[in-house]
């Protein structure tokens, strides 16, 4: 059997750039390509980019704009294939304006994740189902109108007060957290 | 300010059950209000937590207790597990396991008859078309180039211009001037200059970008959006109407000029064409013989130049054979005219005397091209009238494939190698405008000889801007 070809030194680094950076880059994809249904599946198709793009890629240097970058061309040179599944892929140039203003680092997506759990834990257990129904399944709000015997509009409605109650209280325990820090 | 329908609107955005209008309309919005740009990232990055807070829950079932460590694994867990399926799938190299890559972008460029192009970046050039990867360049000296996008936008520019291909709805003029047109619907198609962006919405439009002026728009069809960086407005032009658009980004109205713009690809045609090269044993004389395409017959009138082994070949002789009547005009100025040239068996075609080709009018030689009288060894042209010969800045020595063009409009005249497709010019010279020519001549001088496997003289359109 042969055996795999060693990883060199940069090739390490760069799979540990990668490694730290995916989850800021799967939060950069949906928040400027809303809508689809699959930002994991396209943020594995840019990994496959910058992984045979990588000898580009000088170690020492900015990975995060380099891989947003890419993310913004892929979006770019795949508007028309993204748009065919459902995915809203905003205008080439506000999507190089926005990028600044959206962007996020690890650290602070992981400041939110954790807000969202404290704020999670002060809804209601049916609220939480709903939500959970929502992100983690694939069936439609319907089907989950007629099993829990509440009419659609309703539930949408009740979705969108969850996530503005939800952004606010995110919102205020960052504010709070930034003030005591 | 915010109002409540923004965050319903934005999570509607979030959702993807907002229409093509209203997506459209927030993106205006977005434009302008810095402040709903930060609601939706709150909101954008509240629906990334959800989405990883509940997928997680498919994907890893943990301990709600280990909050922390179980949001660091399942991120890093979730990024190996990327780089895995990478390193499994891209370094060790099994062509079982090896996901799809999506397609890169590709789209077809045809040149005119008379273009000079380069093209820099990847491309597969076959005679006067080539395809071209993302990212190619065209720079295109002369002539017309249109290029069909796999999205069905269609781009035709004329010489002086580049154009880069940027992706399969997005290119780049970089000056010159051109017309876009896009069908297919769904597809937005935009076009870049230095100074503005115009995005397509169902429309035919033309672009003039020159260095140091400002850039036009002209729409013929439909409607475009001009976006220019400096500001936040995104006028919208419509049919029948244009605009100047400033390097500051002031955005001034102008009457539309649909005449610059070009409907069509220049239309060449071939009036005279005669080949030598068909395999014969016994030598065949010019004289009367007919061309295979133009009007008449050879006429020698000095010496005997011989078609044997493929070639047309003689020393210290002429012959003459008519061109059709007003054959250039002002809608057809364009003249090529094609010698495919070979080393003489007898004799030289570089000398102190001349070898090549004329053309008259009215018994009179207004232009000639080949290797003038001179002691210069190399190709060149005589514009006649007493003027010095129009030598290239490098000798071009030896037999080869040269054509002649010749604008009537305004009296350019330049050599370049080879026939279909024309290489860069390597001679300019500049006649008088309007000429027309009514015969040409091939021959030698006493001391000379050329030797011709073809010639070629085409006319046609041109695509050069009216100055």
């Amino acid at each position: 059997m042969p055996t795999p070809p060693p990883i060199n030194p940069g090739s390490e680094e760069f799979v540990r750039e990668l490694t730290n950076h995916q989850t800021a880059m799967l939060a950069y994809i949906r928040s400027l390509a809303p809508g689809g249904g699959g930002a994991r599946d396209l943020l594995q198709e840019v990994n496959i980019t910058l992984w045979q793009k990588r000898e580009v890629f000088e170690i020492g240097t900015n990975f995060k704009a380099w891989a947003f970058q890419t993310i913004r061309y892929h979006l770019i040179n795949h508007r028309r294939r993204l748009a065919s599944h459902g995915w809203l892929v905003f205008d080439d140039d506000l999507l190089e304006r926005m990028s600044p203003d959206i962007e996020a680092v690890p650290e602070e997506l992981e400041e939110r994740h954790l807000a969202l759990r404290r704020c999670l834990l002060r809804l209601r257990p049916q609220d939480r189902e709903l939500l959970h129904h929502r992100y983690a399944t694939d069936s439609s709000l319907s089907v989950y109108a007629t099993a829990t015997r509440r009419s659609a509009g309703t539930l949408k409605a009740v979705l969108f007060n969850l996530r503005a109650a939800l952004r606010r209280c995110i919102e205020r325990q960052l504010h709070e957290t930034t003030l005591l820090g | 300010m915010t109002i409540k329908n923004d965050h319903q609107l934005i999570q509607q955005v979030l959702d993807g059950s907002i229409s093509h209008e209203g997506f459209q309309s927030f993106q205006l919005r977005l434009r302008r209000e810095p402040e709903l740009v930060v609601l939706y990232r709150q909101y954008a990055l509240l629906h990334h937590a959800l989405c990883e807070e509940f997928e997680s829950m498919r994907l890893v079932k943990k301990p709600t207790s280990q909050v922390r460590r179980g949001l660091v694994a399942v991120a890093a867990g979730l990024g190996i597990a990327a780089v895995i399926f990478l390193l499994a799938s891209l370094v060790l190299k099994s062509p079982t396991r090896r996901p799809q890559v999506a397609a890169i972008p590709t789209a077809t460029v045809t040149f005119s008859e008379d273009a000079v192009w380069g093209i820099e970046g990847e491309q597969h050039a076959s005679g006067l078309t080539a395809q071209l990867s993302q990212g190619a360049f065209i720079r295109l000296q002369h002539g017309q180039a249109r290029l069909v996008l796999e999205s069905g936008a269609v781009a035709v520019i004329d010489g002086n211009a580049e154009l880069e291909f940027l992706s399969d709805e997005k290119l780049r003029l970089g000056h010159g001037r051109g017309r876009f047109r896009v069908d297919t619907p769904g597809v937005k198609f935009a076009v870049s200059t230095t100074s503005v962006t115009v995005v397509d919405m169902g429309t035919e439009f033309g672009i003039v970008s020159h260095p140091g002026y400002p850039d036009e728009v002209h729409v013929f069809e439909g409607f475009v959006e001009l976006q220019v960086p400096s500001g936040n407005e995104h006028p919208v032009l419509a049919a029948g109407s244009a605009a100047r658009v400033s390097a500051s980004g002031s955005i001034e109205r102008i009457p539309i000029a649909m005449a610059r713009f070009p409907q069509s690809a220049p239309r060449f045609v071939k009036i005279l064409e005669d080949r030598f090269d068909a395999p014969t044993a016994v030598a065949i004389s010019l004289n009367q013989r007919n061309p295979r395409q133009g009007l008449g017959t050879w006429r020698v009138t000095h010496g005997q130049p011989m078609i044997q082994g493929g070639r047309l070949e003689g020393g210290d002789f002429q012959a003459f054979v008519k061109l059709p009547e007003k054959s250039l005009s002002t809608n057809s100025p364009i003249l090529l005219a094609t010698m495919e040239t070979i080393e003489p068996l007898h004799g030289k075609f570089h000398t102190d005397g001349w070898a090549g080709m004329s053309f008259y009018r009215d018994g009179q030689e207004l232009l000639f091209f080949g290797d003038a009288y001179g002691p210069e060894q190399t190709w060149s042209i005589d514009v006649k009238q007493g003027l010095p010969v129009v030598l290239p800045k490098s000798p071009v020595i030896g037999p080869h494939t040269v054509t002649l063009c010749y604008n009537r409009n305004t009296g350019a005249a330049s050599l370049h190698e080879g026939s279909l497709p024309l290489g860069p010019s390597f001679c300019v010279g500049k006649l008088p405008s309007g000429l027309d020519f009514d015969e040409i001549r091939i021959g030698a001088s006493a001391e000379a000889a050329i030797a011709l496997r073809s010639l070629t003289v085409r006319t046609g359109e041109s695509t050069e801007e009216a100055k």
